[in-house]
């Protein structure tokens, strides 16, 4: 639980005679604040210590220039500050600081705490058991344009993007065979994120050409955390019967773990729009993306055409169309398992390849690869002031390059109706009514997933000491059950009504309900509801006092059929 | 600080010449006479500072949106005036005569579009916090990002328009030009690798396991850890082992180890947090430690 005692001081700025056209506030503030030892949860984002406030709202006009600021800190990791600069329009920049802090959960891993009877165990090590994790994200947002007066038809603008991510998090890193034993550890976070690029904007009598190249370049500065994994050995019998089947252990020595990789990206667009060609507006878009992982050079290239198309029908009808096909190609990447030997028990000196036939290696091709064609049609119309009624159909068909999310299917088709009613049937009250319905054939889901059909074996699993039983490998290929978290079908409704009461009172209430659900799995039901309701009155009888309160409730349902394997190996 | 080196040759600039067009205040000076609380925001607001030579025709001040005031000057009479009203149509087509190359280009095509009037999340004359201009119509949302996992909009550090472009005609007026994983990236980039060792539904749907507006589940999750695995995984089948029954102490390869939850300690590890082990839910490029799994598990 989190309290906070908010005391605050508006202070105007005066208009000197030497400034004569500058205006602005300052406030100052304090605060008391309680969270009862859990920040984590009850101030992700907020500061948890007492202390004074600051607000400064200031505007500043020249002759030929303007300048803007306003500051917001509560603490040394909580501001936001903004600035915006104007040189007679031929410059306009704006730029904003945004700090603030990011409290991380710290799992004490109390749970890892387990036997059984051949004996194996689980347990888990914390390093830093009192740590309290956090991170600071810092964000700096800068553009600039620059137009001419003998050239207005031309904009040119600078924009800047860096982000910081700074402080500490927890890095759990899992060893098995011997022992499950997890370790946990503080790790340095230091990630930094820079985009940079340039606008152009042209503009003729009619028609408008803009493009953008941005480029991004992420890296996180800080060390990965290291591990020495544990020896290799047969759990129950402490003997280095596992060697052929674990790709790296103690032998290998401390190892990094967690690593974030560095990449680029850079992104280019470009679109042309008119808005208004033969009745109709126009905007014609391009967009191409180029990822590359710096560390694998695995690539993931983007790239989309999209049209918008825009066109009143009468007086009080409109028709809008939007629609767009890309496609994701991305980097194949053969991985190349080594084939350590056994050094005891009955297969020594045999690899697991060549005792139990399964090739490790394999080429990874990428979920992400697909062609994408979408588009939504909709059509409005005006019934009176503050009433329309708006009908819509989006279509998606998704092929996937790479991954069945049927037996040898690999393509989703989506299709949606949408309906919204808004209205005002007397004055101060406001009515909003709409309805989706969406079917989806063949959702994403993961074939072959979970339950297997029945005892496959009744020998213990895994042990060279028993050659003939079943290997994990062959636990996986015996599954049959497919599974998603994703609807065939789903329904949403939302209404809401506002009532406006005198000039400083208003109240809504607004309801939400969705359900959708999975028939198309094999063996398993998925279904997922959600109802949700919220009532709200606001009252603002003065510029600078407002007050607010509102109440939510909500309640989910999911059902999921979860297969739980028996195995005691 | 590379932004804050390019603004110092920009400040120099500001003692440049004139740059041509006359200056908004002479066309809005008049009417300030009679509507002295509009104008004195106005004249600092963009719109107020604008140039002739930015806008086509010419036109800057209350009369490039209001028209000619002449007959109002004359009989005080508004009917001559242009008035925003609140009527979609009319009100956008006032201000789409200079931002439908300005920002509004897809407008036509957007979905709020037809329903709303510019005037209604704009107050051209003040400023209105976005935040609060879209939950007058979106209490749901609103009333999601006061659920305990959230992202930072209640706390003033995010708003709609940080993932939200309203005058777009995106699918879900998204602030990108790719799909909605790239937006997602935009803030968080470590999980966007490629990796090597993927997970197919990341490279799907950030929103199939995540639902940003906010979560009662941790980190904005659909349904917390373990539940949320268990919708397209089974359980671990290391969870159906037969448990020491006894709370105590175990000794295996001659070294203690707790067993205090009896029992229980077994389903207890393997059932509580998928993620406690399979650290790289989004990805890695390094490999698991078994061989058996092509090291495609993300432990690691």
């Amino acid at each position: 639980m989190r309290r906070v005692i908010h005391v605050s001081l508006v202070l105007a700025l005066l208009a000197g005679p030497a400034l004569a056209q500058t205006t602005g506030t300052v406030t100052v503030g304090g605060r008391a604040v309680d969270d009862h030892g859990k920040a984590e949860r009850a101030a992700e984002y907020l500061p948890t210590t007492s202390g004074s406030e600051l607000q400064l709202v200031l505007e500043a006009a020249f002759d030929k220039l303007f300048i803007a600021v306003s500051s917001d800190a509560r603490e040394g990791h909580d501001q936001v500050h903004q600035l915006a600069v104007d040189i007679n329009r031929l410059v306009r920049s704006h730029t904003s600081f945004t700090r603030l802090p990011h409290r991380l959960v710290h799992d004490p891993l109390l749970n890892l705490r387990g036997a059984v009877k051949m004996p194996v165990v689980t347990w888990s090590t914390d390093l830093d058991p009192t740590a309290r994790y956090r991170v600071n994200y810092d964000l700096l947002d800068h553009r600039t344009d620059l137009q001419i007066p003998s050239a207005g038809w031309l904009t040119v603008s600078a924009v800047y993007r860096e982000q910081w991510r700074e402080g500490h998090r927890q890095a759990l890193a899992l060893s098995h065979c011997s022992t499950c034993h997890v370790l946990s550890q503080t790790r340095k976070v230091d990630e930094r994120t820079r985009d940079a690029g340039v606008v152009a904007q042209v503009r003729g009598k009619a028609w408008k050409l803009e493009g953008s190249f941005i480029s991004r370049e992420f890296e996180e500065r800080a060390p990965a955390p290291t591990r020495t994994y544990e020896l290799a050995e047969q759990p129950a019998l402490r003997q280095p019967l596992f060697n052929d089947r674990i790709w790296y252990d103690s032998r290998n020595g401390p190892l990094p773990y967690g690593v974030i990789p560095p990449s680029e990206k850079d992104t280019a667009t470009l679109r042309i729009s008119n808005p208004n060609l033969a009745g109709f507006s126009l905007a014609l878009s391009a967009a191409s993306t180029r990822l590359e992982n710096l560390t694998t050079n695995n690539k993931v290239d983007f790239d989309a055409l999209a049209l918008a198309v825009g066109r009143r029908l009468g007086k009080k009808g409109t028709f809008a169309l939007r629609a767009r096909s890309y496609s994701i190609d991305s980097t194949d990447y053969f991985v190349d398992v080594p084939e350590p030997k056994a050094v005891a028990g009955p297969y020594a000196g045999k690899s697991y390849y060549e005792r139990y036939g399964f090739q490790p290696d394999f080429l990874r091709q990428s979920a992400i690869d697909r062609d994408v064609l979408e588009a939504s049609a909709r059509l409005s119309y005006r019934l009176g002031k503050g009433s329309s009624l708006i009908g819509e159909y989006t279509f998606q068909n998704i092929d996937r390059a790479n991954y069945e999310v049927a037996p040898d299917k690999t393509d989703t088709l989506l299709q949606r109706v949408k309906l919204a009613l808004t209205a005002r049937p007397v004055k101060g009250v406001n009515l909003r009514l709409e309805g989706v319905a969406a079917d989806i054939r063949r959702p994403f889901m993961t074939q072959n997933t979970a339950c297997q059909p029945g005892p496959l074996q009744t020998t213990p699993v895994g042990s060279p000491i028993l050659p003939g039983s079943t290997q994990y490998f062959e636990i996986y290929a015996s599954r049959i059950g497919d599974m998603t978290a994703s609807p065939s079908s789903y329904v949403e409704l939302k209404g809401s009504a506002g009532l406006t009461l005198g000039r400083s009172t208003t109240a809504s209430l607004s309801l939400r309900r969705w359900d959708g659900d999975n028939t198309d799995q094999d063996l398993t039901q998925w279904s997922h509801t959600t109802t949700a309701a919220t009532a709200q009155v606001a009252w603002a009888p003065a510029e600078t006092f407002q007050a607010f309160v509102a109440a939510s409730a909500g309640k989910r349902e999911l059902e999921s059929w979860v297969c739980v394997p028996l195995m005691d190996g | 600080m590379a932004p804050i080196v390019l603004l110092i040759p920009l400040l120099a600039l500001a003692g440049a010449g004139p740059p041509g067009g006359k200056p908004a205040t002479t066309a809005w000076g008049v009417c300030a006479d009679c509507h002295e609380q509009v104008a004195a925001p106005f004249a600092r607001s963009t719109h107020g500072r604008l140039k002739s030579w930015e806008v086509r025709g010419g036109e800057v001040g209350c009369a490039a949106c209001h028209g000619d005031p002449t007959q109002h000057l004359d009989t005080g009479d508004v009917e001559g005036l242009v008035r925003f009203t609140g009527d979609p149509a009319g009100d956008s087509a006032a201000c789409l005569t200079c931002h439908a190359s300005r920002g509004a280009e897809e407008w036509s095509a957007a979905a709020h579009a037809h329903q709303l009037a510019c005037t209604e999340c704009h107050s051209i004359h003040t400023v209105k916090a976005p935040t609060s201009t879209c939950a007058s119509c979106h209490q749901e949302v609103q009333a999601l990002m006061l659920l305990p996992s959230h992202h930072p909009v209640k706390e003033g550090k995010m708003t709609c328009a940080s993932c939200h472009n309203v005058h777009r005609a995106n699918p879900g007026a998204l602030r990108t030009e790719g799909r909605l994983n790239d937006l997602c990236f935009t803030c968080h980039q470590a999980q966007e690798g490629p990796f090597i060792f993927q997970h197919a539904p990341v490279e799907e749907d950030c929103t199939i396991c995540h639902t940003p507006h906010g979560s009662v589940a941790d980190n904005l999750l659909v349904a917390n850890d373990p539940v949320i695995c268990l919708q397209c995984h089974s359980f671990h089948f290391h969870m159906g082992k037969k448990p020491v029954d006894t709370a105590g102490t175990v000794i295996v390869g001659g070294k203690p180890y707790p067993n205090v939850l009896g029992k229980y300690g077994y389903s207890m590890s393997f059932g509580t947090k998928c993620t406690q082990c399979h650290t790289k839910v989004h990805g890695s490029d390094l490999p698991s430690q078994g061989i058996t799994s092509q090291g495609r598990n993300l432990t690691r």
